[in-house]
């Protein structure tokens, strides 16, 4: 078989082209800070070279038994401008709200969760969060690469949840109460609607589930995780089609599930 | 125009086989490296599945396999596998099956089940009821303990429950075509919130008290799990 020169001649310029992106790969390895806190033995620090599986990070913790996995966060620096992002639009729509908001009631209990989110911090939360040493080791896709300086809070497991357009903000965990049941027994404020919540779980997984008399549906809420009442969308309505019920409420949720338990 | 285009199409694919090359040799830390020699060794461990029919053969031929192994058998499908150890620690042993599904067990008994399905994440009775309770019950019949279960796929945490745990007598179990007597404990399990009541069996050795074989289910959508020791993760008699 003959070879044209022509045929070399523009392998070796793409060869060559392609140079720039070998150089950055071929970067020496760089070292990244590991910090465990919460239930480990100690808060730890470790310098591992990058990049490294997450499962080999973590075998690093000196773990307690007391670590709640499923509420367990990995904390980077890179997510946070995303987040600070999201955060800055969530309280731009909640002030839009507070102006279209026709009653004081209303308009209050808006203020009030302007003031909560605004309180909660820019965490740089991985979700969702799996941390669960079986699946990461176990599972390839959940084996992700450690790339950068990295937190990994691993929290107590709470012993609440809370809420948010509900009369209470917080309520006991008990393992055999149902999202239906926790919407029964804790009041709705006014405007809000019935029917159906959302709940972003401990882990920051987010999921929407019809509660009431009216369904069947056996669905739970770990500890530490949010059952949030939706607006009515006559709210949504009187904002001039500025902000949709559901991409408020996807902001929202995914900010919730951005904060880490705290200890 | 034409060369251009072929000169730009050459060059992803040059990039990309560059990129490849790259990053499977100096790309990689040690850690990277470490990782994927296990990685190479876990796909060895899985190969075991094909020669199942040798470790079942006879007890020798368990005896010299590689790694401890478990046989465990669902009455889902009729599924059957081997189970390789994937981890032995003080808390327990892990075993994985080939598709990343498995348990783990302590002193014999299910303390975690995985599947993509349902994941048991933590089946904890008090430390003493595994530890000891197969020699009271042998000695007085009986022992019950409370356990918490806790279930990541339904997100539920805490769940509580009973176990009693009895001694029914010795019983001939066959192991590699030899009938083999053992000691027989069933226990009760009930998980009064999802109104789950069943009944585990374990077959131990009269000698060494080591569980050799068991059935185990602790949640109502979890299969019926049938697990015999071939190779054990412990120096410990044959019976």
């Amino acid at each position: 078989m003959r070879v044209s020169s022509r045929f070399i001649g523009r392998w070796i310029v793409s060869l060559l082209l392609s140079l720039p992106f070998s150089v950055g790969v071929c970067a020496p390895p760089q070292t990244v800070q590991i910090v465990f806190k919460g239930c480990v033995n100690e808060p730890s620090t470790y310098a591992v070279q990058s990049p490294v599986r997450l499962s080999a990070v973590l075998e690093l913790a000196a773990v307690q038994d007391c670590a709640y996995w499923h509420g367990a966060s990995w904390l980077k620096a890179g997510n946070q401008p995303e987040q600070l992002k999201l955060k800055t639009a969530l309280l731009e729509e909640v002030n839009l709200l507070i102006e279209a908001a026709e009653s004081e009631t209303l308009q209050r209990h808006l203020r009030i969760l302007h003031d909560q989110i605004e309180a909660m911090p820019v965490t740089g939360r991985t979700v969702p969060s799996d941390l669960d040493m079986f699946r990461v080791e176990t599972r390839p896709l959940k084996n992700r690469l450690v790339v950068e300086d990295s937190v990994f809070w691993l929290p107590k497991r709470p012993t609440q949840l809370y809420f948010l357009g509900f009369e209470q903000g917080a309520m006991d965990y008990f393992s055999t109460q149902t999202v239906s049941d926790y919407w029964e027994k804790n009041a709705l404020k006014p405007d809000y609607e019935k029917g159906w919540v959302y709940v972003v779980q401990a882990n920051g997984k987010i999921e929407k589930h019809k509660v009431g008399y009216w369904t069947h549906e056996q669905a739970y809420v770990a500890p530490g995780g949010w059952i949030v009442a939706p607006l009515k969308e006559s709210l949504f309505d009187a904002t001039d089609d500025r902000i949709s019920r559901d991409g408020f409420y996807r902001q929202l949720t995914q900010w919730l599930a951005t904060q880490v338990i705290q200890p | 125009m034409k060369y251009h285009q072929n000169l730009l199409l050459y060059g992803v694919l040059a990039g990309l086989v560059a990129c490849t090359a790259l990053l499977s040799g100096c790309g990689l830390t040690s850690a990277a490296k470490d990782e994927s020699l296990s990685l190479s060794a876990v796909f060895k461990l899985r190969s075991l599945a094909k020669v199942e029919h040798v470790a079942l053969s006879s007890q020798a031929a368990a005896q010299s396999l590689q790694y401890a192994t478990l046989k465990a058998e669902l009455d889902v499908g009729e599924v059957r596998a081997l189970l390789v150890l994937a981890k032995n620690a003080a808390s327990g042993q892990q075993w994985v099956g080939a598709d990343g599904s498995g348990f783990t067990t302590w002193q014999g008994r299910i303390t975690r089940y995985y599947t993509p399905a349902l994941d048991l994440s933590r089946i904890e009775i008090s430390p003493l009821y595994p530890q000891y309770g197969f020699a009271a019950a042998f000695q007085y019949g009986r022992i019950s303990a409370p356990f918490e279960l806790d279930n990541d796929t339904e997100q539920r945490f805490q769940v509580l429950g009973k176990a009693t745990l009895y001694y029914d007598g010795k019983q001939p179990r066959m192991y590699w075509g030899k009938p083999t007597e053992m000691l027989q404990f069933s226990e009760r399990i009930e998980v009064p919130s999802t109104g789950f009541t069943h009944v585990n069996y374990y077959w131990l050795d009269p000698q060494t008290f080591f569980v050799w074989e068991s059935q185990q289910k602790w949640w109502p959508q979890m299969p019926l799990i049938s697990i015999q020791v071939l190779k054990p993760w412990e120096a410990v008699r044959y019976p």
